[in-house]
């Protein structure tokens, strides 16, 4: 147990490889009007922090907030991760650089927003936990709206078309309606242990709909009753990429 | 259909793109005969697991840097659990698919330190450094656990316990699975929770 002690106590932190701030998309703030704060991680090169689905490996970053009295933070909104892949398995994560975003609606006209965050960074050669509590006094001398505007166009948002999922045996078959000329390359589940991330993804086009065949997760809940994640694909137009979240009934069919 | 488009071709098409490539499959299934394997342990002897027929036994992937091994370790639970395997007749074998030059490989002789300076009750420390039985096994994080019936069955696939955290804290009240999984099993009775996601740092295989 000592052995293990004097080996973490001698090893790199998280904090060298991965730093957390807080950025306000307002300098200031007013009771009831809410603003946009940003969670940012900078990551060295090689490095990499996790969605809130990590996949094979790997833990989500968490957060707990610690506002002043009378003031509520938003569900996080995580932008659409990479898929990472690495000696054949799958993650789901950032590198380089992420923002995760909450809107926070104050009760007074200042404040400290504090975030208490505990969080792993991997390479391919190790993992290191990360714990530390950042904070961002508001008023604030520096709006950072350039950076939270640039995380919010990765935020998924809801599917406007139609969707469905089956499960037939070891097979969940997802069809997603697109706009046409949108070819869909990845469903990227939000619960862990749904699809087995690391199996090929097969799609197809059928109509004018996306046909995701996904196997299911060697985990898979008998009981779960819904599929929930982010279709991601490219539009019509040259160079552009979209990322639409969906949350379906995954329906029973025998066989298969 | 309201759609968002971007002006860029982002980082994450290019990664997908860039994953199209090897993407594992298979392991060891719940339900299926648990895969034949042979590797060298750290007394230097070769050990097959077909030795262990007619036992129950635990396979437990570990990494000694990893932190979450690092919180089962450091609170005693893994020894205490390995101990009470052994205890009730089941062999324990500890793998270690750390490619060299990477977090958590070893030596024989620092797995045999490792053995006695952790107070380990696993038979042994098995050196998988190619990362090939890692792979027949599907061995995804540290720890990750498996369990084999007497006659060969894989019975258990998934985490150690409930609580996918570094905190030593969330010990005390986890669910371990590994330990209920053995108890039913040995009472002949079939085993709630024969599988879960395992958690923790991805097993540091050979690129």
């Amino acid at each position: 147990m000592l052995a293990f002690a004097a080996l973490i106590a001698l090893s790199p932190k998280a904090t060298d490889y991965s730093k957390p701030a807080l950025l306000s998309s307002s300098r200031a703030c007013a009771p009831g009007r809410r603003f946009l704060v940003g969670l940012e991680f900078k990551i060295k090169p090689g490095w990499h922090v996790y969605w809130h689905n990590p996949g094979d490996s790997g833990q989500e970053i968490r957060v707990k907030w610690s506002l002043p009295a009378g003031w509520q933070a938003g569900p996080l909104m995580w932008p659409t991760p990479e898929v990472m892949l690495d000696t054949g398995f799958v993650n789901y994560g950032y590198e380089k650089q992420v923002t995760l975003l909450c809107w926070i609606t104050p009760a007074s006209r200042k404040g400290t927003i504090r975030a208490n965050l505990d969080w792993l960074v991997c390479d391919k050669e190790m993992c290191l936990p990360g714990k530390r509590v950042v904070s961002l006094p508001i008023p604030t001398a520096n709006a950072s709206v350039t950076a939270i505007a640039a995380a919010l166009e990765r935020v998924p948002q809801p599917l406007r078309g139609q969707a469905d999922a089956r499960l037939a045996g070891k097979t969940v078959t997802l069809r997603v309606e697109l706009p046409k000329g949108a070819k869909a390359t990845e469903f990227m589940p939000f619960d862990p242990a749904v699809i087995h991330n690391s199996a090929r993804q097969n799609v197809s086009t059928v109509g004018d709909s996306a046909v995701f065949k996904l196997d299911r997760s060697e985990y898979f809940d008998p009981k779960r009753a819904r599929l929930r994640g982010i279709v991601v694909g490219q539009g019509a137009s040259p160079h552009s990429s979209f990322f639409n979240e969906i949350d379906v009934p995954l329906e029973r069919t025998s066989g298969g | 259909m309201r759609f968002r488009t971007l002006l860029l071709v982002t980082s994450a098409v290019a990664a997908m793109v860039a994953a199209a490539g090897f993407r594992f499959l298979g392991g060891a299934e719940v339900g299926s005969a648990a895969p034949a394997f042979s590797l060298p342990s750290n007394t230097g002897k070769t050990v097959s697991l077909d030795q262990f027929k007619g036992k129950y036994v635990v396979l437990e992937w570990t990494n000694q840097g990893c932190p979450y091994v690092h919180k089962q370790y450091g609170t005693g639970n893994m020894q205490a659990t390995q101990k009470w395997a052994r205890d009730h007749g089941a062999i324990w074998l500890t793998i270690d698919s750390s490619a060299e030059g990477k977090q958590g490989y070893m030596t024989a002789d620092q797995a045999t330190a490792l053995l006695k300076s952790a107070h380990m009750s696993s038979n042994a420390i098995l050196l998988d450094p190619d990362g090939t039985v890692g792979h027949l096994y599907g061995a995804k994080t540290t720890p990750h656990m498996f369990v084999i019936d007497p006659k060969g069955t894989v019975i258990y696939n998934g985490a150690i316990d409930d609580k996918p955290t570094t905190d030593f804290d969330d010990v005390k009240t986890a669910k371990n699975y590994v330990e209920a999984a053995l108890e039913e099993a040995m009472a002949g009775k079939p085993v709630t929770n024969p599988t879960s996601r395992p958690y923790g740092c991805s097993v540091k295989y050979k690129n």
